[in-house]
């Protein structure tokens, strides 16, 4: 643990300098989707009968939440990894200390840990002051986001050591990133959807994290629901986890 | 013969044949790049279905200029011309900030008799293949869903290949201020605001009158105007505002860009 300390004090020096570019996918376009969403498409969607009754801003805030969680993980998980090994090798000279395999997994999940609650945080308020939280929900809220966060990273860090090429890294973000991002059950209910996407929606960690967001705000659901979204969330970022260390053993180990 | 003088006089007439060799460049380099060309074709369909389909069930009808109609086909024509924008910036911006300043092909490119019109007009050639190649599947979509009619078919795909070169000109002159990939990541700023508040998803007659003032003469506008004009008749606008507006982008866009890269890389 010691050790991926020191790769998350790489990344706050690396920050220091770039953090202008990364606040813009994981905060800024964030603000933006909560407001256009939250109160532009709110506006023109009313009262509907497949959100049983609440505001569209209160069914669509908490799934903004989870998905920007799921943001930062797929752009810290993917990129800084490729560069740090393919084109700045700085990855390379973590690997040459006793920080080692291990320990570049474990402080890129420290990391994004760090970059999801400051993310969080931020939407947080801002949908609270909405009146999409209450502020005592603050402590589970971060606690989900940060799950959901862990949920994707695991597996992405394991894809990513594995490519050559950054094409790979595109075609995931647009073929399962976004399309998530957008149609696992965040814009509109699942029940909206194809019988089989809903299926396809359900599996998908984002929908298990934006549900328990939901809850959180306010979304009646019976505690067992919420034991198996935890359950889901908490599966994925341990075999995920574990997966990450295996595969960056393998790759990189001595 | 060869001194510097005559090739650069040679070097500044355009041909034809050498823009083209410039698309050839490009074409060979993507084709090692398959999964991101359709992935990159995929990208607008799962807006289309997801903002366009999806948020059709729960919002009904809207109204612009006093006329009704589905959401679908109030929204599917501003999603093409959004995720137009998204590709073509992301093609002239970043691929020509990669080229001139991280791989440095533009320095091996001009080391031949190349000038920098043949250049943009290139790289403005390939950027109007990779919009049709990306907005054919979503105007196919928008036919298959029944918000485009036969006739508009080729309207749109006239009108966003307008929007490209437009977008694709001043996106190149852009490129050529970039010093950093942080800068680049900056466009976004821009870009992103417009993408959804350009009367993409909702129209402008609700923001505030300063507001919508602003939004009008954002450049994505006038390219959902006209998209949506040429779509199934959702209001019918005046479009030789948009069409002289992308126009002016284009030229000075182009100009800028020619004389910018004509310096940077023959200093």
């Amino acid at each position: 643990m010691r050790l991926a300390w020191r790769v998350v004090e790489f990344q706050v020096y690396h920050y220091r300098r770039t953090w202008q570019s990364s606040v813009v996918g994981t905060v800024v376009f964030p603000v933006l989707a909560l407001l256009v969403l939250g109160i532009g498409v709110d506006r023109l969607i009313g009262a509907s009968d497949a959100l049983g009754g609440i505001r569209y801003l209160d069914f669509v805030a908490p799934a903004v939440l989870a998905g920007t969680a799921m943001q930062v993980a797929a752009t810290e998980a993917t990129m800084p990894i490729f560069v740090g090994l393919r084109l700045t090798r700085t990855a390379e000279a973590m690997l040459a200390t006793p920080i080692g395999p291990s320990g570049l997994v474990d402080g890129h999940l420290l990391w994004i840990c760090l970059r999801t609650a400051t993310a969080s945080l931020v939407l947080f308020g801002l949908s609270a002051w909405l009146g999409v939280f209450t502020i005592s929900t603050l402590v589970p809220v971060l606690g989900i986001c940060l799950l959901v966060a862990l949920a994707h990273a695991g597996p992405l860090l394991a894809y990513s050591v594995r490519q050559d090429t950054a094409y790979g890294l595109v075609a995931i973000s647009r073929l399962f990133v976004l399309p998530m991002m957008l149609g696992a059950g965040t814009l509109a209910p699942v029940d909206l959807m194809p019988p089989f996407l809903a299926y396809v929606a359900r599996a998908t960690p984002l929908w298990h994290g934006a549900q328990l967001c939901r809850a959180a705000a306010g979304a009646t659901m019976p505690a067992w629901t919420i034991a198996v979204h935890v359950g889901y969330l908490l599966a994925w970022a341990g075999i995920g986890y574990a997966f990450a260390r295996r595969t960056f053993n393998r790759r990189l180990g001595l | 013969m060869d001194d510097a003088a005559t090739l650069a006089a040679l070097n500044r007439r355009f041909r034809l044949r050498r823009a083209w060799l410039i698309v050839r460049r490009n074409v060979l380099v993507f084709r090692t790049a398959r999964l991101a060309l359709l992935s990159g074709m995929i990208e607008p369909l799962v807006y289309l279905l997801t903002l366009g389909v999806l948020l059709d069930r729960m919002v009904g009808t809207v109204t612009v200029s006093g006329q009704t109609v589905d959401y679908l086909s109030y929204v599917a024509p501003g999603l093409l011309a959004a995720t137009t924008m998204t590709v073509v910036v992301n093609e002239s911006v970043s691929n020509l900030f990669y080229k001139l300043r991280i791989s440095r092909a533009y320095d091996a490119v001009l080391a031949a008799p190349v000038s920098g019109v043949d250049i943009v007009v290139g790289e403005l050639g390939w950027t109007l293949m990779r919009t049709a190649l990306c907005a054919a599947p979503f105007i196919a979509a928008m036919a298959g869903l029944g918000v485009a009619s036969r006739a508009s078919v080729p309207l749109l795909l006239l009108g966003t290949l307008i929007e490209a070169i437009a977008f694709g000109a001043v996106g190149l002159a852009v490129a050529t201020y970039l010093r950093t990939w942080q800068q680049r990541d900056l466009v976004q700023v821009v870009v992103l605001p417009m993408f959804y508040l350009c009367g993409t998803l909702f129209p402008v007659q609700g923001y505030p009158e300063a507001v919508r003032a602003l939004v009008t003469i954002t450049p994505l506008y006038p390219c959902v105007e006209l998209l949506r004009s040429w779509s199934v008749g959702v209001a019918q606008v005046d479009v030789s505002f948009s069409l002289a507006y992308l126009g002016l982008m284009t030229v000075v866009g182009g100009a800028v860009a020619v004389h910018r890269i004509e310096t940077l890389l023959r200093r």
